[in-house]
C-alpha cells in the first residue's frame, strides 16, 4: 500500500513549490524534471503512475514531446498544464491520447479532480473515481482505491483475498483492509486468473495460499489466517493448487 | 474547429495542388497527346472546333477545372483512340471524387502494351490509393510506374517523390521523409522550378513542425515564403502565408503573426475574386459561342429576316452588356467593401486576443503570488489579501471572457469534447466563489446526483457555469438563496440555476444574449454589468452542443436553464 507516484515536468520554480504544496499530502511526488532530458531520465528510473506536464518548457513544446515519449515507451495517464489558452499550444497536444489539460494558475480542488479524471479516462471508465466514494479502479496491474480524498495504490499481486459485503467488498493485504464500493462479482470478472473463488463470500489470490486442508474445508494464507472453502469450490481449488505447487 | 481541421490538412492542400496545380504530370501527359498543342505549343485556350480535334478543348477545360465542359468536349471527340479517351474520362471521374469507379477501371486496364499508357495508369493508381489513404498500395503502384523502362519526365519523378515523402511523413518516418524532400529540393532547384521549390520548402517546414523542431520549421517556412513571392499560384501562396502566421503564433511573435494573417486573408480574398472572375469569363465565353452559333444560323436564313434578327440580337446584346457592366460595377464595389470589412474585423479580433492574452498572464501570475504567500502561511498578509484576491478573481473572469469571446469570433477556440462529472465541476466553481457567497450570507445548494456525466468541453462548460453563478451572486441580495438543480429527460440533462435575486425585466430578457450597452443593469451593490458574460455564455454552450434559456422565477429572481447531452456513470 502506497501513494500514487507523480512525475512533474515544469521549469518554473514557483509553480513547482505550489504543485508540491497542493499535492504532497495526498500523492507522492517521485520527481520534478526541468526539461525533456531530465524527464526521460526520471521516467525510466522512478516509473511514475501519472505525469503532470507543462506544455511549454523554455518556449519549446517539450511537454508534448515528452508525452510522445511516454506513449511510445510505457504509457501512463498524462495531465497537461498550460499558461496560454489559445488553441495553438493545444493543437499539437491534441494528438496525445488521452488528452487532459488544466489552465494555470492551478487550483487545489481542480488539480486533484483533474488527476483522477486523467486516470479514469486512461482506463476508459469516466466517473468511477470522481463520482464515487470508496471506489476502486484497476490500472496497469495495480488497484487504485479512493479513501476519502486520498488515492491508495495496491499492487494486485499483494492482495491476499477479497470478501463480499453486499454491494461492497473488503480487500485484504498482508497488513491492511480496504472497503470498496464494488461487488465481488464485478471484481471476479476483471481480476487476473490467479484469483479464484473459494466461497460465495471469498475470492483468494492462490499465490498467497500457504496450505490447503481439504478434509476441514479450510485453507491457510501466508499470514496464517484461515479461510473456509465451500464444498462446491473445493475440488477446483485442489486441482489448481496441486498444479501450481 | 474548422480552422483546426484546415491546419491539420495543410499538407493535403499541398497534395491536391500537386494533382491539379500548374503543369502536373497528368496534364502534361494529356498535352503530349494533343495534335493541336504540338503545332501551337503556346496556345492553351479553348479553340473553335472544326477540323481540329475536340481533345484539345477537353484537356484545356480540365486544367481550368471546368469539368462539365471537359466532359462535353471529350464525348464529342471522334478522332482520338478509345484508350486515351477512356483514360481521360477516368481522370474526370477521379477529379469529380468518384475514386472507386476510376480505380476499378484503371485496375482492369493494367496490362496495356503501350509503355507510356502503362506508366500513366500506374501513376494514377498510386495517386488514387494515396487519396484513399491506402499508403502501401499507393507506394506499390508508384514504384511500378517508376520501373517502366521508358524515359521518365521531371513531372512524373517529382510528383511521385513528393507523394512518397508525404507517405513517410504520415507514417512518422521523419528521417526518410526528410531525405526524400532534400533530394526533391535539389532537383527542383536544378530545374529552377520556383513553384515546386516553394512547395518543397513548405513541406519540409511541416515535417520539422511535426517533429517539434519549431525553430528549424520556421526557417523552412521562411524560405518557402521568400520563393512564394515570385509565383502566381494563389492556393500555394495562401498555404505558405498561413504556415508563416501559424509558426509565428507558436513562437509567440504575435505582431509578426498578425501581419501574415492579414496577408493570408488578402490572398484568400483575391483567390475568391479570381474564381468569380473566372465564372464571369466563362459566362462571357458561353455568350460568345452562342452568338457565333446564332451568326451561322443567320447566314443561312433569308436576307430580310437576317436584318431583323441581327438588330434584335444587337439590342439584346447591348442591353445585356449595359446590364452586365452595371452589375459588375456593383459587384466590384460590394467586394471591395467586404474585403475592407473582413480585414478590419480580423485585425480587431486578433487585437482582442492579444490584449486578453497579454493581460491574462500578469493576472495569473499575481494570483499565483498570492497563492504562494498563502502557502508560506504568512498570516498577516492573508487577512489583508482577501479583498485583493476577490478583485483578482473577478478580473481574471473578465479576461477569460474577453479571451474566449475573441477566440470564438475568429474561429480559433479549440473544443475538445468528452464526458465529465457535472456535480464535481459545479462544486469546484462553488468553492471558488465561497468567500463571496459567505460574505453575502447566501444560502447555496447543489441538488444534482453525483453519478451524472455530461458531454462537452469541460473548460468551456466551466466558463459558462462561472458566468451564470457570477451573475446569480451579483444580482442576489444579502440573505437570499441560489439553488443549482437538475432534471434528466432521455439523453438531455437540464441544469437550473435559480436565484432569489432582483430578476430581469421581461423587455431585457428578449435581447439578453445580444451585446448592447443600454441594457446594462445595476447589481445589488449598484455596479453596472456589461453583459459580455451572458453573450459569451450562449455561444459557448452552443459550441458544447447544448442550449441556454433564461426565464423569470415566478417567486422572484431568475432561472437559467442549461441543457446538455448526458448519461449516468456505469
Amino acid at each position: 500500500m502506497e501513494k500514487i507516484n507523480i512525475l512533474i515536468l515544469e521549469d518554473s520554480p514557483e509553480e513547482v513549490i505550489i504543485l508540491k504544496e497542493i499535492l504532497s499530502e495526498q500523492y507522492h511526488i517521485t520527481g520534478v524534471a526541468r526539461n525533456y532530458e531530465e524527464a526521460t531520465q526520471l521516467f525510466n528510473d522512478k516509473t511514475p503512475d501519472i505525469a503532470i506536464l507543462d506544455i511549454f518548457i523554455d518556449g519549446k513544446r517539450e511537454g508534448i514531446q515528452f508525452a510522445d515519449y511516454i506513449n511510445n515507451h510505457n504509457p501512463i495517464p498524462i495531465l497537461f498544464l498550460t499558461n496560454s489558452k489559445d488553441k495553438l499550444s493545444f493543437i499539437a497536444a491534441k494528438k496525445q491520447k488521452p488528452y487532459n489539460y488544466l489552465l494555470k494558475p492551478v487550483d487545489p480542488l481542480e488539480i486533484r479532480f483533474a488527476i483522477e479524471l486523467a486516470i479514469e479516462k486512461y482506463v476508459d471508465q469516466i466517473g468511477q473515481l470522481t463520482t464515487k466514494e470508496n471506489s476502486a479502479l484497476e490500472i496497469n496491474n495495480t488497484l487504485l482505491i479512493k479513501k476519502g480524498n486520498v488515492l491508495i495504490k495496491v499492487a494486485i499481486a499483494d492482495i491476499y483475498y477479497l470478501e463480499s459485503d453486499d454491494k461492497y467488498c473488503n480487500i485484504f493485504t498482508s497488513d491492511a483492509k480496504f472497503l470498496v464500493y464494488k461487488s465481488l462479482k464485478s471484481f471476479s470478472e476483471t481480476l487476473p486468473q490467479n484469483f479464484v473463488s473459494i466461497h460465495r463470500k471469498h475470492i483468494v489470490n492462490i499465490n498467497q495460499i500457504a496450505s490447503v486442508h481439504p478434509n476441514d474445508y479450510m485453507l491457510t494464507l501466508k499470514n496464517g489466517q484461515n479461510l473456509p472453502v465451500s464444498q462446491r469450490h473445493r475440488k477446483l481449488l485442489l486441482e489448481l493448487f496441486t498444479i501450481i505447487k | 474547429m474548422k480552422i483546426i481541421n484546415y491546419y491539420v490538412f495543410i499538407i493535403f492542400t499541398l497534395l491536391t495542388i500537386s494533382v491539379f496545380g500548374q503543369n502536373t504530370y497528368t496534364e502534361t501527359w494529356f498535352i503530349n497527346h494533343c495534335e493541336y498543342c504540338k503545332k501551337n505549343p503556346e496556345d492553351r485556350n479553348i479553340i473553335k472546333l472544326g477540323d481540329v480535334n475536340a481533345w484539345h478543348n477537353a484537356h484545356v477545360s480540365l486544367s481550368k477545372r471546368n469539368f462539365k465542359a471537359s466532359k462535353k468536349y471529350i464525348l464529342s471527340d471522334i478522332k482520338t483512340n478509345d484508350t486515351l479517351k477512356q483514360l481521360f474520362q477516368n481522370h474526370l471521374l477521379y477529379a469529380l471524387g468518384l475514386e472507386d469507379k476510376a480505380k476499378n477501371y484503371l485496375l482492369s486496364l493494367q496490362d496495356v502494351s503501350d509503355k507510356s499508357i502503362n506508366q500513366f495508369i500506374f501513376k494514377s493508381l498510386g495517386s488514387l490509393y494515396l487519396k484513399k489513404q491506402q499508403y502501401d498500395s499507393a507506394n506499390f503502384y508508384f514504384e511500378k510506374a517508376l520501373k517502366i523502362p521508358i524515359k521518365q519526365s521531371y513531372y512524373l519523378k517529382n510528383e511521385i517523390a513528393q507523394n512518397q515523402a508525404y507517405i513517410f511523413l504520415l507514417k512518422s518516418k521523419y528521417k526518410e521523409a526528410n531525405e526524400l524532400y532534400q533530394n526533391i529540393l535539389i532537383t527542383n532547384k536544378s530545374k529552377r522550378d520556383t513553384f515546386q521549390i516553394a512547395k518543397t520548402y513548405s513541406n519540409i517546414g511541416n515535417l520539422y513542425f511535426e517533429e517539434y523542431k519549431d525553430l528549424i520549421a520556421a526557417q523552412y517556412f521562411d524560405s518557402a515564403y521568400t520563393f512564394s513571392k515570385s509565383i502566381k499560384d494563389l492556393e500555394l501562396k495562401k498555404t505558405i502565408t498561413y504556415n508563416k502566421y501559424f509558426i509565428s503564433e507558436v513562437l509567440k511573435k504575435h505582431s509578426e503573426a498578425i501581419n501574415y494573417l492579414k496577408e493570408h486573408s488578402a490572398i484568400n480574398d483575391s483567390l475568391q475574386k479570381q474564381n468569380s472572375l473566372w465564372q464571369v469569363a466563362q459566362e462571357k465565353e458561353a455568350f460568345n459561342i452562342a452568338q457565333k452559333q446564332a451568326e451561322l444560323d443567320i447566314k443561312t436564313a433569308e436576307s430580310n429576316t437576317l436584318i431583323a434578327i441581327s438588330v434584335g440580337i444587337l439590342i439584346a446584346f447591348l442591353g445585356g452588356l449595359i446590364l452586365y457592366r452595371k452589375l459588375a460595377q456593383q459587384h466590384k464595389q460590394i467586394k471591395k467593401l467586404n474585403r475592407e470589412l473582413n480585414e478590419t474585423n480580423t485585425v480587431k479580433n486578433q487585437l482582442f486576443t492579444i490584449i486578453a492574452h497579454d493581460l491574462r498572464s500578469p493576472v495569473a501570475r499575481l494570483k499565483q503570488l498570492f497563492q504562494l504567500r498563502a502557502v508560506k502561511k504568512d498570516s498577516d498578509a492573508i487577512s489583508s489579501d482577501k479583498n485583493v484576491s476577490k478583485i483578482i478573481d473577478s478580473l481574471s473572469l473578465l479576461l477569460d471572457n474577453l479571451l474566449n469571446w475573441s477566440l470564438s469570433q475568429s474561429d480559433l477556440l479549440s473544443v475538445q469534447k468528452d464526458w465529465f462529472p457535472l456535480w464535481q465541476i459545479i462544486h469546484q466553481i462553488e468553492q471558488q466563489y465561497q468567500s463571496l457567497i459567505e460574505e453575502k450570507d447566501i444560502q447555496f445548494n447543489i441538488d444534482i446526483k453525483k453519478k451524472v456525466l455530461v458531454y462537452g468541453d469541460m473548460e468551456i462548460f466551466k466558463i459558462v457555469i462561472r458566468n451564470c453563478l457570477d451573475n446569480a451572486i451579483k444580482f442576489t441580495p444579502e440573505g437570499g438563496n441560489i439553488i443549482i438543480s437538475g432534471e434528466e429527460e432521455d439523453e438531455t440533462f437540464t441544469v437550473f440555476i435559480t436565484d432569489s435575486g432582483i430578476g430581469i425585466p421581461e423587455k431585457v430578457l428578449k435581447s439578453i444574449f445580444e451585446i448592447q450597452t443600454n441594457k446594462a443593469q445595476n447589481d445589488t451593490t449598484g455596479r453596472k454589468s456589461s453583459g459580455l458574460g451572458l453573450m459569451l455564455t450562449k455561444s459557448m454552450i452552443q459550441l458544447n452542443g447544448g442550449t441556454i434559456k433564461i426565464e423569470q422565477n415566478p417567486t422572484g429572481g431568475t432561472i437559467v436553464n442549461i441543457s446538455v447531452p448526458f448519461k449516468n456513470v456505469a
